[in-house]
């Protein structure tokens, strides 16, 4: 837990990022970003497919 | 509303503020109070950023703009799986290892305390505004349609809201929004549901869709490139990729919410969760707004869906005619669900009478089209201030009319719910941007953890108050509304810039991004009232006009950069 009273304002912290969890499937950030890309492109084309479909 | 409905709609209210209460505990540190102890699933982050985002006119609105225009307004959101990636490859981890409590408390680390105070102050007053109007808008469509009293409305889920939220803090507003999201899911599945049940017999949910078609209301993608076009592919996924990193990135809102997260995996993975199930969502429910508008083809609508309206121009001295264009709307519909309905027994045979189908469906539909424009000529020239558009009260008139008893209390408890999420995040929100960007940073840097957090549950309660009474001031200004709105994206684009120098630009002083944001803004006041670009486009033009023009504010001479601002 962190005071309130030296939020105010510190020097921007030098330290890394808490070791984190592993990711689920063991994937990676860049995967996973991809992964929403990817599925973006595909809603696009699902949605131009639906747009031809019921003009 | 039956008794049922009643019943219905105080059980769910009753249940959440209860749930909020019990869920959020009684907090006694500032990190419980206002991130929730940091301690949520990504799940509970997914669906508390989902639930914040969505308000009451999400579930009253969207399917209104289906009916009236359309699936296109799906496009608007094709930019948020991009800014979702963003915001959890480069924010969140900044904010995370910063352990900030809001997102402009890394303004001061990053450059200096009047960038970070003057973004604070940008979120409070935008925000505060926009508080009133989330709970405002509902009740106002609530008491045109029901004819409830706004001022009633608006207090109950004002007084609901400040209830868990002062009571619980973030973690109560993180709770409860899952219960909320449930009531959602469930009432507009309901909705749907109901509204195949009520086509005809004989036509089927795919030849509603057709028809609706064959009227251009299933047009999903537009790939025309035009900027004085709202909603089109290339507006959406560049316009709105940086209004929604704008919105995910910079305002405490939503970076509450995700700071919530016990780590910075389990917030990136709710931000990833939203990037990919908000569109195939806002596609869910603009699909019920194009079913609504297709069982409105073998159903006679109203020729106006705003009832007040409609009332209004009946006892004017236009009432005469208004009744005679109503009679003649009864029958151009007519006319159009036999053209509808004809149209579907071509679509089935398949032998080439569909062109002739389709050219007489289309035709009658102008008919009755024209004489709706009549209609609304006439509701104007009986009451000049009346909104020409009810794309608002389609939804919820299609509901009170024609759902059975019980569901419509379902359908009213989703309303409050998606109205009580939205504004808990928003409260919350602007109470610890008050605590600790105001009142700690500059008037009591050393009060201690205890008195903060009775601080924010005050500031919350005034945040609260100040929402209600703002949205019962609204009441009387109906166009404030809409100022209120463009007002709020004028400045996005801007904020934005201002974060992402802070990101990507290592050299960069606050003295020079201060001044950069300054044009920027200049930039985006001259497109609103010069162009008539898209307002989606003003978020690239504030971001894009910052992020460039900082570095060469850095180059020049301190003293050329300082002379505009200190007006010598």
């Amino acid at each position: 837990m962190l005071d309130l009273g030296v939020t105010g304002h510190r020097p921007p912290a030098t330290g890394h990022v808490s070791p984190e969890e592993p990711l689920p499937l063991g994937a990676t950030w860049r995967t996973l970003y991809l992964a929403v890309g990817a599925t973006l492109a595909a809603v696009i084309a699902l949605l131009a497919l639906f747009t031809r479909a019921f003009e | 509303m039956s008794p049922f409905d009643w019943a219905v709609l105080a059980a769910a209210l009753a249940a959440m503020v209860a749930y909020g209460v019990w869920k959020g505990g009684r907090s006694r540190d500032a990190d419980g109070f206002l991130l929730a102890g940091r301690e949520m699933r990504w799940g509970t982050v997914a669906i508390s950023v989902m639930a914040t985002q969505a308000s009451a006119i999400t579930f009253l609105s969207t399917p209104g703009q289906a009916y009236a225009d359309g699936m296109r307004f799906v496009q608007f959101y094709l930019g948020l799986p991009i800014a979702m990636i963003v915001v959890s490859a480069v924010a969140v981890p900044l904010y995370h290892r910063l352990k900030v409590y809001t997102a402009y408390e890394y303004l001061e680390t990053r450059f200096d305390r009047k960038t970070r105070t003057l973004t604070a102050l940008l979120f409070l007053v935008q925000r505060g505004l926009a508080a009133g109007l989330t709970i405002f808008a509902p009740s106002l469509i609530l008491s045109v349609v029901l004819g409830w009293d706004t001022r009633v409305t608006v207090l109950v889920i004002g007084a609901a809201v400040v209830i868990y939220t002062t009571s619980g803090g973030a973690r109560a507003v993180s709770r409860t929004q899952t219960l909320q999201a449930a009531i959602i899911l469930v009432g507009m599945v309901a909705a749907f549901v109901a509204v195949v049940s009520l086509l005809p017999a004989d036509v089927s949910l795919l030849d509603a869709w057709r028809v609706a078609g064959k009227a251009g209301r299933m047009r999903a993608i537009d790939t025309s490139f035009n900027l004085t076009d709202r909603y089109t592919l290339w507006s959406g996924l560049i316009g709105g990729a940086f209004l929604q990193m704008s919105y995910f990135g910079a305002d405490q809102s939503q970076v509450q919410r995700y700071l919530t997260g016990s780590s910075v995996t389990q917030s990136r993975l709710g931000l990833l969760f939203n990037g990919i199930a908000k569109v195939p969502m806002q596609f869910a429910i603009l699909l019920v707004g194009a079913t609504v508008f297709g069982f409105y083809q073998f159903a006679a609508p109203p020729v106006f869906f705003n009832p007040a309206a409609t009332a209004k121009a009946r006892s004017s001295v236009q009432g005469p005619r208004f009744a005679a264009v109503e009679a003649s709307y009864r029958s151009a519909h007519a006319e159009q669900e036999a053209s509808a309905r004809a149209l579907v027994s071509a679509l089935r045979r398949r032998d080439g009478g569909e062109g002739e189908a389709v050219g007489a469906y289309r035709a009658a539909s102008v008919r009755s089209g024209a004489l709706r424009a009549e209609a609304i000529s006439l509701i104007r020239s009986s009451d000049p201030n009346a909104d020409a558009s009810d794309t608002n009260y389609v939804f919820l008139s299609f509901v009170v009319h024609t759902l059975p008893a019980g569901l419509v209390g379902l359908v009213l408890a989703m309303v409050f719910a998606a109205s009580m999420s939205a504004s808990s995040a928003e409260l919350s929100a602007l109470a610890s941007t008050t605590v600790v960007d105001v009142y700690r940073r500059l008037l009591r840097p050393g009060a201690g953890n205890g008195h903060a957090v009775l601080v924010s549950r005050i500031a919350t309660l005034g945040w609260g108050a100040a929402a209600v009474l703002f949205a019962e001031y609204a009441s009387r200004l109906g166009s404030l509304i809409e100022a209120v709105n463009i007002l709020g994206s004028l400045f996005y684009g801007t904020i934005l810039g201002v974060f992402l120098a802070g990101f990507c630009l290592k050299r960069v002083s606050g003295t020079a991004v201060f001044g950069a944001a300054i044009v920027a803004e200049a930039l985006v006041v001259a497109c609103f009232v010069l162009t008539p670009i898209s307002f989606l486009w003003y978020n690239v033009v504030g971001c894009l006009s910052v992020v460039a023009l900082a570095p060469l504010f850095g180059a020049l001479p301190r003293r050329a950069l300082l002379a505009p601002a200190t007006g010598e």
